[in-house]
C-alpha cells in the first residue's frame, strides 16, 4: 500500500461514526482485506482495538472542546443528547481548522437546524451567546474612547456622532433568558424542563474588560439602542431606536456605561 | 592528585542553546506570567492557542518573554500528512513567532489532516522510505516558509505497520539528518511506544544522533494494560525519570520540559517536578546540568 492509501484508510477507520469494528463490518471485502495488511497488533491487543484507541480520541477530543465552549447547551440537553447532538455534527461537520478552538465556529448555525431545536426553539441563539463568550477571549485589544472624550464635543454634532464597538464586544438576541440559566446552572442546580421564553427577544451583551470576559442582560431599550450603535448608526438614530422605551437621556446615560466598559473604540 | 568527587563531569556535546529546566505554561498557570512569577527557566506554550490576535493569551506571552525563553510548540502541523500544512497554518504561525521570538518552534512527527479535514491528533506514519521522503519534502517547506530550522517530536503510538521496514528511532534519525531539523525527544513517549510496540527505551537512546536532539520532554502516562497511553495527567513517573537520567548521559545538557495538560495541579506541585528535572541534571552533569535563574 502506499503511504496515501494508507493514510486514507486509518482515517475512514477512525472517523466511522459507530467505531472500528463497525467500519470493518460495513466495509467491502477489499477493505478488510486491507485493514488486515496494514495494521499491526499484536498477541494481547488486536489491530481493530489498537485504530480504535485513535477513533475513540477523534470523537472525545472534539466532544471535549465543544462541552468546553457550549456549556450552557450541554447543561440544558444533558450528557446523552449532547453526545448524540455532538456525534451528528461531528459527522456532518468535520474539523475544518487546524486550531481546535474554531471547532466551535460552525456549531451554532449547525445547531440551529438540527432536530434538537425544534424540541428546544431557543438553543441556537443561546450556543451563539456561549461562542461569543469564546470568541471576544482573544480579539484585538483596541485602543478604548475614554469615558471624558465626548465631554468637550458640541451640542449640535451630538445627534451626528457616530460610535463603533471594540471588536471585543457582542450584542446578541435570544428568546431564552442567557442570564438566568447562566447562574441556574453554575449553582448546579438541574436545567430546566421548558424554558421560558420571552417576547420580545432579550438582548445580551458580551464584551471583555481588560482579559476578562463579561455578560450581561441589557435594559429594555438598550439593546435596540446598542443594535443601532454597532450597525455604525449616529446618535440621533441610536435614539430613535430606543423611542418609546427611553429617553434621549437615558440613552447618555447608556452610553456613559458602555464607555466604562470600554465597548466603544477609540480612533487616532 | 585531585580528588575525583570534586571533579564536574564532563558532558558529551549537545545540539544546541541549553535554555535549563521548564515547564509547559497552561491556562491555570497565566496569572503568573502576567504577574512576573514564573520561576522555572523556561516555558513551552501550544502554538495554536496563541492565534488570536489580543486579549489574555497574547499578555500572557507578551510578559512570559519577557521573563524568560518561550518556546512555540505546535500540535496541529501533521508534517506526514498528505498535504503540506496550509499557507494559512504557516502564516499564523510565522506572525506568531515573529512576535514572540521564540528560542526554537517544534511539532510533532506524525499527521493529522487529510483533505482539509483535522483530526486534531498525532496520527502515527509507517517507517518506510516513502514516509521519510514525504516528511523531508514537507519539512523543508515548512522551514523555507518561517526561516528557520524546526524540532520534531517523537509521539506515542498505539499502532503498527507492516509496511514499516526500519525501528522508530532509525526514522527519526533519518527524517532529522536528510530534512537537517533537530530533535525533540519526549521521553514519555519512547517510554510509551516501547510498551505498546515491545522495544527497549535504551536502544532507542543510543541510536538517536546527539547533535540533532535539542529537547526532552517529560510526562506521564496511563497504563492500560495491553497498552500505554499517553495522557499528561500526573506526575512523572519513575521510568522516565530513569529514562531522563540515561538521555542526560547520553545527550549532555539538554532543555528539559514538564508537560502536565489534564487535571493540571497547581504550581507549587507542578514546579516540584521541574526541581526534580533539575535536581537530575545537576546530579547527572554537575553544574552543566543547570542555568542560573534570577532570585
Amino acid at each position: 500500500m502506499t503511504l496515501e492509501s494508507t493514510q486514507d484508510l486509518l482515517w475512514r477507520a477512525i472517523t466511522w461514526p459507530s467505531g472500528v469494528k463497525d467500519f470493518l463490518a460495513q466495509s467491502d471485502e477489499a477493505t478488510r482485506r486491507a485493514f488486515s495488511a496494514c495494521f499491526r497488533g499484536t498477541a494481547d491487543m488486536s489491530a481493530e482495538l489498537r485504530v480504535e484507541v485513535y477513533a475513540e480520541s477523534y470523537f472525545w477530543r472534539l466532544h471535549g472542546v465543544l462541552e468546553e465552549q457550549f456549556p450552557l447547551e450541554a447543561w440544558l440537553l444533558g450528557e446523552a443528547r449532547f453526545r448524540n447532538l455532538v456525534t451528528d455534527y461531528v459527522l456532518a461537520k468535520p474539523s475544518i481548522d487546524e486550531d481546535l478552538r474554531q471547532y466551535g465556529a460552525r456549531f451554532c448555525d449547525f445547531l440551529a437546524e438540527h432536530e434538537s431545536s425544534r424540541i428546544e426553539p431557543d438553543l441556537a441563539s443561546l450556543a451563539r451567546i456561549d461562542w461569543a463568550l469564546t470568541e471576544v477571549l482573544d480579539e484585538s485589544d483596541d485602543p478604548i474612547l475614554a469615558v471624558d472624550a465626548l465631554a468637550d464635543i458640541p451640542v449640535e454634532e451630538w445627534p451626528g456622532l457616530r460610535f463603533e464597538a471594540t471588536s471585543s464586544t457582542r450584542v446578541l438576541t435570544s428568546g431564552a433568558d442567557f442570564v438566568d440559566l447562566w447562574r441556574r446552572r453554575k449553582r448546579a442546580e438541574a436545567p430546566p424542563e421548558n424554558i421560558r421564553r420571552h417576547d420580545p427577544p432579550l438582548h445580551i451583551v458580551v464584551w471583555r474588560e481588560h482579559y476578562d470576559v463579561y455578560h450581561r442582560r441589557a435594559e429594555p431599550g438598550e439593546g435596540l439602542a446598542l443594535d443601532a450603535m454597532m450597525t455604525g448608526r449616529p446618535f440621533a438614530e441610536i435614539c430613535e431606536a430606543a423611542r418609546g422605551l427611553a429617553s434621549p437621556e437615558d440613552v447618555a446615560g447608556w452610553l456613559a456605561g458602555w464607555l466604562r466598559a470600554g465597548l466603544i473604540r477609540a480612533h487616532d | 592528585m585531585p580528588r575525583l568527587t570534586n571533579l564536574e563531569p564532563k558532558p558529551p556535546p549537545s545540539a544546541g542553546p541549553f535554555l535549563g529546566h521548564g515547564v509547559g505554561l497552561r491556562v491555570p498557570h497565566y496569572s503568573r506570567a502576567l504577574d512576573g512569577t514564573l520561576d522555572v527557566d523556561w516555558i513551552e506554550v501550544i502554538s495554536e492557542n496563541f492565534f488570536g490576535p489580543g486579549g489574555r493569551p497574547r499578555a500572557v506571552l507578551e510578559r512570559a518573554r519577557r521573563q524568560m525563553p518561550v518556546v512555540l510548540h505546535g500540535v496541529s502541523m501533521g508534517i506526514g500528512s498528505p498535504n503540506e500544512p496550509s499557507p494559512s497554518y504557516l502564516d499564523r504561525l510565522d506572525e506568531l513567532a515573529r512576535w514572540v521570538e521564540p528560542a526554537w518552534i517544534s511539532d510533532h512527527l506524525s499527521w493529522s489532516h487529510l483533505g482539509g479535514q483535522h483530526s486534531h491528533d498525532l496520527l502515527p506514519l509507517p517507517y518506510t522510505e516513502e514516509a521519510i521522503d514525504h516528511v523531508v519534502q514537507n519539512v523543508q517547506h515548512v522551514q523555507d516558509r518561517l526561516g528557520r530550522q524546526i524540532l520534531l517530536e517523537n509521539v506515542s503510538s498505539y499502532v503498527g505497520y507492516h509496511a514499516s521496514t526500519m525501528p522508530e528511532w532509525e526514522f527519526l534519525a533519518e527524517v532529522a539528518r536528510r530534512a537537517d531539523c533537530f530533535l525533540l525527544l519526549d521521553l514519555n513517549n519512547i517510554v510509551v511506544s516501547g510498551k505498546n510496540h515491545d522495544f527497549q527505551p535504551e536502544a532507542y537512546l543510543a541510536a538517536i544522533p546527539g547533535d540533532r536532539v535539542r529537547q526532552f520532554h517529560l510526562a506521564n502516562h496511563d497504563d492500560r494494560g495491553a497498552y500505554k497511553f499517553d495522557n499528561h495527567r500526573g506526575a512523572v513517573p519513575k521510568e522516565v525519570w530513569a529514562l531522563f537520567e540515561a538521555a542526560l548521559r547520553r545527550f549532555g545538557p539538554v532543555s528539559s520540559l514538564v508537560e502536565w495538560d489534564e487535571d493540571v495541579p497547581d504550581w507549587d506541585t507542578l514546579r516540584q517536578e521541574q526541581r526534580i528535572a533539575e535536581g537530575l541534571a545537576k546530579s547527572v552533569l554537575g553544574r552543566a546540568g543547570r542555568v542560573s535563574r534570577p532570585a
